[in-house]
């Protein structure tokens, strides 16, 4: 160690290395602090550009393909995306990347949908019935396979997973499939067959991406209308078009790997700029209570002691709940939460630097006390500030996800932008059966924030070798 | 140390009214009250509420009553929950969130000092390495992943653990096993950060004279460390006890929500949505008082460990 120490003194007299450099050279030799910078930009880069990268698996955040509902990572279907709307004449609704096809084959497969009603009471099956012909049955056999099926709720919305194989009878206790149920009560499911002959093909016929003829099990027809649920097979050029989604699905079927991405986008933005909010207000702040000293210093820094004793996310909290949840308020919010430490430390870093004789130099050489407040004293703090500010950005993210986790997601022009928050939420009401909704996204959050902490305790190492190893 | 209590001492009056005021008119400037939301009023019925609970009077009126009250600690009705005061309500769900801290705060001190200690004074050993990693994932995976991960897979999963239950054994404390997951999740990041803290004041104190001079004495190990050295590494811990607070005030409100706990911070989110003005600013003064009275006792304790405060 010793020797080091003495190379580097010799280096410092011969080449003069100035602060930054020397900062960024000790800052390369540890491994932890690299690997996090490595991390934060891979992260970053998806994260930015989660718009691509959404054309790219051929899915958008916001669209869900409801009939496949949640599905573990990996899964892939039949590409239904930007079915609707075809006629003959006008440019094709279809996929780009089959765009340029001469020939797209969609097949679909009609459907045959009964709903029974099941009633038990003390735990025990009191009735079965089918709900449009109200024919009472004392058993039924239920069969997974292409058959399914699902309970549904008021409006004909399917709830909770697929039931597969299960026997009822009347008088026999409610079978496990059903799940923790109350003592008696009904629910309503429905069985979903699909019609052996049933079995369509509507051929589109492509010209350079306008549709020159549509047919319908050979028949020539004006436009289709397909509902995406009922398509079996989408063949481009004879080609099969699915879609996988590497991370799964959520509850409403969107796609889990892009909502990461633009989830990450709102929390790094977030992040972001309300740090750079807090660095305006508190680099100034401190600056002008540092050089200012005296009575001004004394009030303006009991301010701050006085603002410090406040439990402040409270207030956020407040503030969203009362007067909307808009992005640009979660900004101000969260940045005037974040400027009182930077504010301290500058001020206390001013008050060192204004004794010094470069400061001394300025003032007789007639600068004025706001250009040496701006030129000479600021730039000399950059150096912890930068620190601070690695540091700022991860506990920034972190509150914004804790608001979107109470509830309080954020909102641009009355549309709620779903952060890590709100998809960790999402996944942790999701349950077991369903973990990777909450798995992934709590990784992707987890591992940023992980990087971006150890980044800035590296930072805080190469710009302060004495306070290596404090907290 | 006197005048230095003194001046803190005179702050607390200033943070406390500053907060009532900040909160007040913030919860009070927004648009609609606490009856507008509801279905369709009877124009009478909703004047007669709002004279019922001085609502019709003017701002600055408000505010003066609130205050008036508050000096004799009353917080007022519940808007929403009705036929409850506010300081009922506190009264009842307070100390569920009190045990709930509280043992959080336990655990966290056990498991950090102990950490932390051990990691100080035997640097660079596997335990050292180990511990510190584990500390910094503890302080960078937010408590609202790691409640659920933990809910998942101890409660789902393994099934060890009853999950979105919380059934009283006695007055405000829980069956044990309805305790020990809210524990975990809040103490975690607690924890990490007094092992790193005290890890980094051991290394500190460890090399000075008086350590050594104990070696010198012959003392033996543990006497040293517990003695002697633990009294000077635990001064950034006490520092940092002031700010955990706040961390577990704030920290209470999601891990109430995962675990369903009913306790303040629960009431505090349904009252903020609901637009229950008494019952949120009671709340908030109520954490923002225990945030002030913490920082208060860790300065004084800070005075009592640190001499070279006591006789500044």
């Amino acid at each position: 160690m010793s020797d080091a120490t003495n190379s580097e003194g010799t280096q410092e007299i011969e080449q003069g290395v100035s602060l930054y450099a020397d900062a960024w050279r000790r800052l390369k030799k540890n491994k932890m602090a690299m690997t996090s910078v490595v991390i934060i930009t891979v992260m970053g880069a998806l994260c930015t550009l989660a718009g691509p990268v959404a054309d790219w698996v051929g899915v958008s955040p916001t669209y869900g393909f409801r009939w496949i509902r949640a599905q573990a990572p990996g899964f892939t279907h039949v590409d239904t995306l930007n079915l609707s709307g075809l006629t003959v004449g006008s440019e094709a609704n279809v996929r780009e990347r089959y765009k340029g096809a001469s020939e797209v084959v969609f097949e679909t497969v009609d459907r045959e949908i009964k709903e029974f009603r099941l009633t038990w009471r003390r735990k025990k099956v009191k009735s079965i019935s089918m709900t449009l012909g109200a024919k009472p049955v004392d058993e039924l056999q239920i069969e997974g396979g292409d058959v399914y099926w699902q309970e549904i709720d008021a409006d004909g919305k399917p709830i909770g997973e697929k039931i597969f194989d299960a026997a009822l009878k009347k008088k026999d206790p409610l079978p496990e499939v059903f799940g923790e149920r109350e003592r008696s009560g009904v629910i309503v499911f429905r069985q979903v067959r699909e019609v052996p002959d049933g079995v369509r093909a509507y051929t589109v016929k492509l010209d350079d991406g306008q549709v020159t003829s549509l047919l319908d099990n050979g028949e020539p027809i004006e436009e289709i209308e397909i509902e995406g649920r009922i398509v079996k097979r989408v063949l481009a050029d004879g080609v099969e078009q699915t879609i996988t989604h590497p991370l799964g699905t959520d509850l409403s079927g969107r796609d889990l790997f892009v909502r990461i991405l633009y989830g990450g986008r709102i929390s790094l933005l977030v992040g972001l700029v309300a740090t750079f909010v807090s660095l305006l207000i508190g680099v100034v702040y401190g600056a002008i209570s540092g050089y200012a000293g005296g009575r001004v210093d004394a009030l303006l820094m009991a301010i701050v002691d006085i603002l410090y004793g406040i439990p402040y996310m409270f207030l956020v909290i407040l503030l969203l709940v009362n007067f909307g949840q808009s992005i640009l308020m979660l900004f101000f919010a969260l940045g005037a939460v974040q400027w009182l430490t930077m504010a301290r430390i500058v001020r206390g870093q001013v008050l060192s630097l204004k004794q010094k004789e470069f400061v001394e130099a300025a003032r007789m050489s007639g600068s004025s006390p706001a250009s040496i407040m701006f030129k000479h004293l600021i730039p000399n703090t950059l150096g912890i500030v930068v620190v601070y500010t690695t540091l700022t950005v991860p506990a920034v993210i972190l509150q914004e996800s804790f608001l979107a986790f109470i509830g309080l997601t954020v909102e641009w022009e009355g549309q709620s932008l779903d952060s890590w928050g709100a998809l960790v939420k999402a996944g942790s009401d999701a349950g077991l059966t369903r973990s990777w909704l909450l798995v992934w996204p709590s990784l992707a959050m987890a591992v940023t924030l992980f990087g971006m902490n150890f980044l800035g305790d590296g930072l805080r190492d190469a710009f302060d070798p004495q306070q290596r190893g404090r907290t | 140390m006197g005048r230095y209590l003194f001046k803190r001492l005179i702050q607390v009056p200033v943070v406390l009214f500053v907060l009532v005021t900040l909160s007040f008119f913030m919860v009070r400037l927004a648009p609609g009250n606490p009856f507008s939301g509801e279905k369709k009023m009877d124009e009478s019925v909703q004047q007669a509420l709002n004279e019922k609970y001085g609502l019709d009077a003017s701002m600055g009126v408000q505010y003066l009553r609130y205050l008036k009250r508050l000096a004799m600690f009353d917080l007022g009705p519940s808007y929403k929950q009705k036929g409850l005061t506010v300081n009922e309500i506190i009264a009842d769900k307070g100390p569920v969130s009190a045990v709930l801290g509280l043992s959080a705060m336990i655990v966290a001190l056990v498991l950090g000092l102990t950490a932390g200690v051990i990691s100080g004074i035997r640097q660079n050993s596997n335990f050292d390495y180990g511990s510190m990693a584990v500390a910094m994932v503890g302080l960078s995976v937010p408590t609202f992943v790691v409640g659920p991960l933990l809910a998942l897979f101890f409660g789902l999963y393994l099934g060890w653990f009853p999950t979105a239950r919380y059934e009283r054994l006695w007055g405000p404390i829980p069956y044990p096993q309805y305790l020990v997951l809210p524990t975990i999740t809040l103490a975690l990041p607690f924890a990490a950060r007094i092992a790193r803290l005290t890890r980094a004041g051991m290394l500190d104190v460890i090399n000075q004279d008086y350590i050594r001079t104990a070696w010198a004495k012959g003392l033996r190990e543990r006497v040293i460390v517990i003695r002697h050295a633990m009294r000077g590494a635990m001064l950034p811990v006490v520092s940092f006890l002031g700010p955990a607070v706040a961390q577990i005030l704030t920290g209470s409100l999601v891990v109430e929500q995962i675990f369903q706990i009913p306790g303040i911070g629960t009431e505090f989110v349904k009252s903020a949505l609901n637009r229950d003005y008494t019952l949120v600013l009671g709340t908030v003064i109520l954490f923002g008082v225990l945030l002030v009275l913490f920082n208060l006792l860790v300065d004084v304790i800070y005075g009592f460990l640190d001499p070279r405060i006591r006789y500044s």
